[in-house]
């Protein structure tokens, strides 16, 4: 009986423990994914000198397909050779979150924001 | 049961040791991210009067750059500040992603001309285009590294850059 008591609190310590495992990095793989995505974006639009709208709608849904909400972009949709621009990206995101130790479970909306100063630097016309 | 207590406490520890371990590479990510956009900035510092005489800028397989090395230089720094918000001392301001109070340490910055290639970085890579290699150190604290300082070496040619887009 003894062992079957310490056998149950290993495995609810393992559970419990791979519960805090799995939520406190899951915010951390989602920023990379959200900062891998805007990334590529923000290179387009040194490359490109600028970001048009077409783009811009690529951005937003890429994210979207994340499961990122209320994504706001600030990028010019033309520059020249050179030119300095600020690049900014704002995305929320609902996360799961354990609330206490009774396991309840509580929606929390985290606010991601990818923000770069570059210059223009495409040699293509 | 204390040895239950014991697992339990190593167990904990170990899954908060992976999330700060995530945390880190995240934190490695974005800083280096930043650093080569900062870096990548300064190829727009060309050196025109060299340009006028020799380059071959619309030939892209010999597409000589030759860069002015102190405007890159501080071209380089002036993004750096901006795009890791640091103030004027190189310290993290409020809103950085560095949450440390030291300051960022330049350790090198070195711009390679055609003229001077083809050539080898301090980090052994070859360098055959014009380039520019950063070495910086970030001030870092995390639970589970003893490390003060994340290394930063980073070696960057316009070329890549522009291929690495797809």
């Amino acid at each position: 009986m003894t062992d079957l008591i310490i056998f149950g609190l290993i495995v609810l310590a393992l559970v419990f423990g791979f519960v805090i495992g799995v939520e406190g990095t899951t915010p951390f793989f989602s920023r990379t994914e959200f900062d891998m995505i805007c990334s590529n974006f923000l290179k387009e639009t040194m490359i490109e000198k600028g970001l048009d709208d077409t783009s811009k709608q690529e951005l937003i849904q890429e994210l979207k397909n994340e499961g990122f909400e209320d994504v706001k972009v600030v990028a010019p949709d033309s520059l020249e050779w050179g030119q300095e621009f600020e690049f900014k990206v704002e995305a929320s995101l609902k996360l799961k979150e354990t609330k206490d130790y009774s396991g309840a479970k509580e929606i929390k909306t985290r606010v991601f924001v990818f923000e770069e100063n570059a210059k223009a630097m495409g040699l293509e016309n | 049961m204390v040895v239950v207590g014991l697992m339990i406490i190593m167990v904990l520890g170990l899954f908060t040791g992976i999330t700060d371990a995530v945390s880190l590479k995240v934190f490695a990510y974005r800083l280096t991210e930043k650093i080569e956009i900062s870096v990548i900035s300064a190829f727009s510092e060309v050196d025109l009067e060299v340009f006028s005489e020799r380059a071959n800028i619309s030939n892209e397989q010999n597409r000589d750059i030759y860069l002015d090395k102190d405007k890159a230089k501080e071209t380089i720094k002036e993004f750096l500040k901006k795009n890791l918000e640091l103030d004027e001392s190189f310290r993290a301001k409020k809103e950085s992603i560095i949450k440390q109070n030291k300051a960022v340490i330049i350790d090198d910055i070195r711009v390679y001309n055609p003229n001077e290639l083809p050539t080898v970085a301090p980090n052994n890579q070859k360098v055959e285009r014009t380039s520019i290699y950063i070495h910086l150190r970030v001030p870092i604290n995390f639970k589970y590294s003893e490390k003060e300082y994340q290394d930063i070496k980073r070696l960057v040619d316009l070329d890549s850059f522009l291929t690495s887009y797809q």
